[in-house]
């Protein structure tokens, strides 16, 4: 498990005066070398790059409720090619929901090499709302040159003192200064978090100031920070990885106590078992779960079959259950919006509430269940320091029946338990338990396929005989799914039909369709044209006719993030192959066995003759989810030998 | 690939009209009186005939479109369809709307199998969203978005709406089924002011509507029962020709104080010139920059592309569409101040260049994007969602949103189609160019220098034209290199290689693109015991052959042609000779393609020369297996593996 790091403030902050220190740009006041600028030098292919991103956040008496933020923002854009044009569309988002936030204050003006200033009228700037929280600033930015330069900058104030605004110094185009400054009074424990830190520079200081507060002024303790970074490169996005966000030099600053002047101090956030508690109290979350009126209803519909049953036969029956009834509706969340009975009776909800309803059956039916919060894959990284409720945005079900423990997940009818859905599958979640809280990892089961075929081969070069396919786990689910409402035979058909064009299947059939449990199995009977090349007296054909791997994922000669696999999975192709009368093995491929380090992933190839027939046994297996871009030569190496093997060929010759 | 913004003018799901107005059966009956009737939505009670190939059955789709006067009108639509499966997409509902057509009411039911009502769908169910497109910057176009979950098929939904119009640009047509969608009942109802008219096309239907009037109104109305679904096939023609459906269109409409009419393309090529009426007036500092730009320019084609490449390099394209439905053009100082604009604004600012030149050019307006309908000289209707240029005196085309495009360069998401030209004295039918099989042109030469360890060092030289070149013009501008070498890796037929260099000639006025590469392929060929197993055509292979299909319904089109030239030279190891490799040329000359491949042995090397020429096609569903024995002949052709073994010593 990857937790980012928690900043550790004693040990890298360094004591200065911030607020006396001058900004590093000055609104218009571009420097000529930045203006005649052509080539980034630090990354000559860059088309744009962030020259300074400024932030500074203040507390301060804001018009609705009291004490508030002011966060400026200044930022500066250099373009140096057409294809960095687009970042001069600007989007500025801001949390509407009851005024909570607003902008003021934005101001863009737009300087040619030359000097020339054009200012982005009032006009051209477009406020709308994205949705019924959320709201946002658009302008497109004119006359846009290479070599000009972007300068916007504007004032959020805001209410949500419980997070500050996150500041992420790194972007998808290089970045040469990035700094964030906040003043933060005494009465305001913030708990920072970090990616990638510590920065290059981390400041403190204080300093004592005057507040006004609703007309009375406070005498007040600053705490003042500055962190900043310089030279970041440009991060791109690469395909298996979880989000960008996780890899980003950022920032994340979270409330985690009050101390108002003459109160006792109030936690916020304080400790794991703390926000336990409160999550169990709260009436989105715990009581959904723990108050009968809220599940009643689903319980009723229920109760009458789980009769007689032993605990790990009813919670396989209460799991059923809401798979069957319930649909899963699209969006993440942690609470409850309406309440189980409503979701129950809507016969839908999003997975969480699905999940929530399932905890509430199973302790009502006598078993020990418990909410686990985790963040999906697209959503980043969890850390385990403190306590942020933010950094999740889902919660599965964790059921004990007969003392073993087994993670559910509903909302797909085609997972069974002990499958959370492969979005969820993010290394770790938190148990919300009262008596013990505690994070554990999650450690998926695998998905595997094998492929069996039983072939004969004849001297035109076809093949005939029967495919069989096993798919055991997370690959019976995907196979399930693309299997359900098929009318064109099924993902075994399909594969046959696209990999062979001249295929021929004369039967199909599917087994253990319902049975979630075990292994979803089809077994076809075909004739595949052309799958030898008849040659003279020689007969070729590359044994290798299914699987997934005939190509190498990776193409890229180099990465830079990890490769994240959701679960480990397992890739079988055996075939059986007679040998046409009056033919003899002249050459087989060669046997390989190979693994990657620390039992990360493993490749058999094993091809023999026996009797009239040949067999072979390939198997590609990956065990290792997380491979760090030091690895990541490796892994790809391991897939080229596996799909140069895929390209071998048996040869038959003619017996004279 | 987006080389082209698609869809950059608004369309609303509303079209049309006749210019002829044929005689009705007149139909004369009171007020027509809802036959509806049916509230029993049991999905036992759908004729079997409707389940074959659906996905979902329109049980009653019920439209009453209530024209007040040209600019206003009142929509209200009942939807109630059973979902068979989950690949229908029936269950939300999406309603479009900006300042000048308003949501008025929305709700919706749930029925379950047994058509029992399950709930009814809540008002906070019901987002409201902003409904701007990825590629626009600022529309004012809002949505209200409702999706509902069941968990159990077959179900049913019921949606209603009501929605008020301000902006009449035209009136709905009645598409009685997408693919895979069967109907039990649909009723179309568009009611007039008595003297205004209504124009329309049938498209595969019979069908015709009844008439009444009365109180001063008149009602059309069209009725269809018990439709079977018609199945969706790859390879079809755009849809409007598969699919029954009827376009209409109102004789006379209104849109902010602009009165327009669609009775013939003309008169709707007339509404379009009021609407840039005036807007291509350059500033003095512009006219004396097209002066500056085209003195000592003497033909008229070299002042176009001096022009043209202006406002490739100075214009940057974005989407801006407000006010007037999307279809107002900027004018030309906008443009001018702000260094950008949308297709219709770079348009008009192209066409008062050219004017302030002395050259004539006519907006076009256009389909951009995989076609639905191709428009027709019968019946005008507001089918476009795009905008480009057209000089007549030099017979060229101008896309205004590309800055890469050469000059009288159309990609092919606008080629091969009708359009309508608005000239001075209205619109016109015309219709783009098509590129041949040899425009669309693509010769790769490749070197392969074969080690007996089954790595090879390869280069190649491709010249790609037309639409093969498209792409890579469009990445030459828009990634750096070492994004492009990225997708280069990413997207190459070779395995996994180590690039040793990668070149791009973009040749700037004509649609021509040389890639030059040199990499080296750790395992070109796969290496067994004595033997070295090497593919035929690792450079460009051919392996999409379409899906088999014994029961083909429509006719088969084929829309663009290519041609491609590849020579290879394959070089045979040290220590090595050709075991196995295709000994007489292959060729086929078919009406769908032709194909030659020809494989020898010449100093040392596998020599490999291939032609394929892939032909556009308009065929009958029977001819479906022939066509697709072209391109499965041609892909088992290019399958062959060639066999190299080590000398005996």
């Amino acid at each position: 498990m990857h937790f980012p790091s928690l900043f550790s403030l004693a040990m890298c902050l360094f004591s200065a005066a911030i607020y006396g220190q001058k900004q590093p740009m000055k609104f218009g006041k571009i420097p000529a070398e930045d203006l005649a600028m052509t080539v980034y030098s630090l990354d000559t292919s860059a088309a744009a790059v962030v020259l300074c991103d400024y932030g500074e956040i203040t507390f301060e008496d804001t018009r609705t409720k009291g004490l508030g933020i002011n966060f400026y923002r200044h930022k500066r854009i250099k373009l140096l090619k057409p294809s960095g044009f687009h970042e001069g569309d600007i989007s500025i988002s801001f949390y509407d929901k009851d005024r909570t936030e607003y902008v003021k204050g934005l101001k863009a003006v737009v300087t040619a090499p030359n000097g020339t200033e054009t200012e982005v009228s009032k006009k051209d700037f477009f406020e709308e709302k994205v949705n019924d929280y959320w709201s946002r600033i658009r302008f497109t930015c004119p006359n846009l040159q290479a070599g000009a330069v972007i300068e916007y900058s504007y004032e959020i104030v805001s209410d949500r003192i419980f997070a500050l605004p996150d500041w992420y110094f790194q972007e998808d185009i290089p970045v040469r200064w990035s700094e964030i400054r906040m003043g933060i009074p005494e009465w305001f424990n913030y708990v920072f978090l970090s990616e990638g830190g510590p920065f290059k520079i981390s400041e403190q200081a204080t300093e004592n100031k005057q507040m006004n507060i609703s007309g009375t002024g406070f005498p007040v303790k600053l705490t003042t920070y500055r962190f900043a970074e310089e030279n970041l490169p440009a991060l791109k996005k690469e395909p298996y990885i979880t989000t960008m966000d996780d890899y980003y030099k950022s920032l994340r600053m979270q409330l985690s106590s009050v101390r108002y002047p003459n109160t006792p101090p109030q936690e916020v956030m304080s400790t794991w078992p703390e926000v336990a508690k409160q999550l169990l109290q709260s009436h989105e979350f715990g009581e959904q779960f723990q108050k009968k009126r809220f599940y009643d209803k689903a319980w009723k519909a229920v109760e009458a079959d789980l009769s007689g049953l032993t605990a790990t036969e009813k919670a396989d029956k209460i799991y059923q259950f809401v798979c069957v009834n319930l649909q899963a509706e699209d969006g993440w969340g942690k609470w409850v919006r309406e309440s189980l009975n409503d979701c129950f009776e809507k016969k839908s909800g999003r997975r969480n509430e699905l999940n929530l309803l399932l905890i509430a059956l199973m302790q009502e039916a006598g078993i020990e269940a418990h909410p686990v919060l985790v963040s999906t894959r697209d959503h980043g990284k969890m850390f385990d320091l403190y306590p942020f409720l933010d950094q999740f945005n889902h919660v599965l079900a964790l059921a004990v029946p007969d003392g073993k423990p087994v993670l559910m997940d509903a909302g797909n009818p085609f997972r069974p338990l002990g499958y959370p859905g492969e979005y969820a599958l993010n290394g770790a979640g938190w148990v919300v338990d009262k008596d013990n809280p505690q994070w554990i990892s999650i450690n998926p089961p695998s998905g595997s396929e094998t492929y069996f075929l039983k072939m004969e081969l004849a001297t035109d070069g076809s093949l005939s005989g029967t495919v069989s396919m096993s798919s055991d786990g997370y690959s019976a689910v995907d196979e399930r799914e693309q299997l359900h409402g098929s009318d064109d035979g099924g993902p075994l058909k399909k594969r046959l039909m696209k990999r062979f064009p001249d295929a021929r299947v004369d039967s199909l059939s599917y087994s253990n369709e319902e049975e979630l449990t075990k292994p979803l199995k089809a077994v076809a009977t075909c004739h595949l044209a052309n799958m030898a090349t008849v040659n003279g007296d020689f007969i070729y054909m590359a044994p290798a006719l299914l699987g997934s791997f005939q190509e190498n994922p990776f193409k890229l000669e180099k990465r830079e993030y990890p490769v994240d696999f959701p679960h480990p999975f397992k890739e079988r192709v055996i075939l059986q192959v007679a040998v046409p009368e009056g033919y003899a093995v002249e050459e087989l491929p060669e046997p390989i066995n190979l693994s990657l380090p620390n039992e990360g992933g493993s490749f058999k190839f094993q091809m023999e003759q026996q009797g009239m027939g040949i067999q072979l046994v390939s198997t590609v297996q990956i065990n290792q989810l997380h491979h760090s871009p030091e690895e990541y030569i490796g892994l790809r190496n391991f897939f080229d030998q596996v799909a140069e093997k895929m390209g071998e060929q048996l040869v038959l010759k003619r017996i004279p | 690939m987006p080389l082209l913004p698609e869809g950059c003018l608004k369309r609303n799901g509303m079209a049309q009209i006749q210019p002829f107005m044929k005689t009705l059966s007149w139909f004369f009956f009171l007020l027509p009186v809802y036959v509806v009737g049916q509230n029993n939505y049991a999905a036992s009670l759908i004729d079997p005939t409707l389940l074959e190939n659906a996905n979902a059955v329109i049980r009653l789709q019920k439209m009453d479109f209530y024209v007040k006067q040209p600019g206003e009108a009142v929509k209200k639509e009942t939807l109630v369809v059973t979902l068979l499966n989950d690949k229908s997409r029936y269950n939300e509902l999406r309603l479009f709307y900006d300042s000048f057509n308003k949501i008025k009411k929305v709700g919706g039911k749930i029925y379950d199998a047994q058509g029992k009502l399950v709930r009814e769908v809540e008002k906070k169910e019901i987002q409201d969203m902003s409904a701007i497109s990825n590629f626009s910057i600022y529309e004012d176009n809002r949505i209200r978005y409702v999706e509902v979950k069941y968990s159990e098929y077959p179900y049913t939904v019921e949606f209603e709406y009501e929605m008020n119009y301000n902006d009449l640009f035209g009136y709905p047509d009645w598409d009685i089924q997408p693919y895979n969608v069967s109907v039990e009942q649909s009723e179309h109802f568009i009611s007039l002011p008595e003297g205004m008219k209504l124009l329309y096309k049938p498209l595969n239907t019979e069908i015709e509507p009844m008439m009444s009037s009365a109180g001063g109104r008149t009602i059309y109305y069209w009725s269809a029962r018990q439709v079977p679904a018609i199945k969706y096939e790859p390879y079809s023609p755009p849809a409007a020709e598969i699919l029954p459906s009827v376009l209409i269109s109102p004789e006379t409409f209104e849109v902010e104080n602009y009165t327009g009419s669609m009775a013939t393309w003309k008169e709707f090529g007339r509404f379009m010139n009021k609407l840039s009426e005036g807007r291509d007036v350059l500033s003095p500092a512009m006219r004396s920059t097209v002066a500056e730009l085209t003195k000592n320019v003497s033909t008229d084609r070299e002042k176009i592309e001096k022009l043209y490449r202006y406002l490739q390099e100075n214009m940057r394209y974005v989407s801006v569409q407000l006010g007037l439905g999307g279809w107002q053009p900027f004018d030309a100082n906008y443009v001018e101040q702000n260094k950008y604009g949308d297709c219709k604004a770079l348009s008009n600012f192209m066409k008062a260049m050219l004017k302030e030149a002395g050259i004539k050019a006519w907006p076009v307006l256009i389909y951009s994007g995989d076609l639905y309908y191709d428009i027709s000289e019968d019946f005008a209707t507001n089918a476009f969602n795009h905008v480009i240029i057209y000089v007549p005196s030099e017979n060229l085309w101008l896309e205004c949103t590309s800055s890469t495009a050469p000059p009288n360069y159309l990609s092919s998401s606008c080629t091969n189609r009708n359009v309508l030209l608005i000239t001075e004295d209205g619109g016109k039918i015309d219709r783009t160019p098509n590129y041949s099989t040899e425009g669309n042109f693509k010769r790769t030469r490749a070197n392969v220098e074969l080690e007996p360890s089954g790595a090879a060092a390869v280069g190649v030289e491709v010249e790609r034209k037309g639409s093969k070149q498209e792409w890579y013009r469009y990445a030459a501008r828009q990634y750096s290199s070492e994004e492009f070498n990225k997708k280069f890796q990413e997207y190459s037929p070779l395995p996994g290689f180590n690039l040793k260099e990668l070149r791009l000639d973009v040749k700037k006025d004509i649609p021509e693109v040389g890639v030059h590469f040199l990499a080296d392929v750790p395992a070109y060929a796969s290496r067994a015991g004595k033997r070295l197993f090497v593919p035929l055509n690792k450079v460009n292979p051919f392996t999409s052959v379409p899906q088999a299909d014994e029961h083909r319904l429509h006719p088969v089109e084929v829309r663009d042609g290519y041609s491609e030239t590849d020579n290879l030279a394959i070089k045979i190891p040290e220590g090595y000779k050709v075991e196995s490799m295709p000994g007489e040329p292959v060729s086929l000359a078919t009406p769908y393609g032709t194909y030659y491949l020809k494989v020898w042995e010449e100093d040392g090397y596998i020599k490999v020369d291939r032609n394929l020429e892939v032909m556009p096609v308009r065929l009958a569903a029977e001819e479906y297996g022939a066509w697709r024995d072209f391109y499965k002949s041609v892909s088992l052709a290019e399958g062959t593996t060639l066999v190299l073994v080590e000398k005996k010593t």
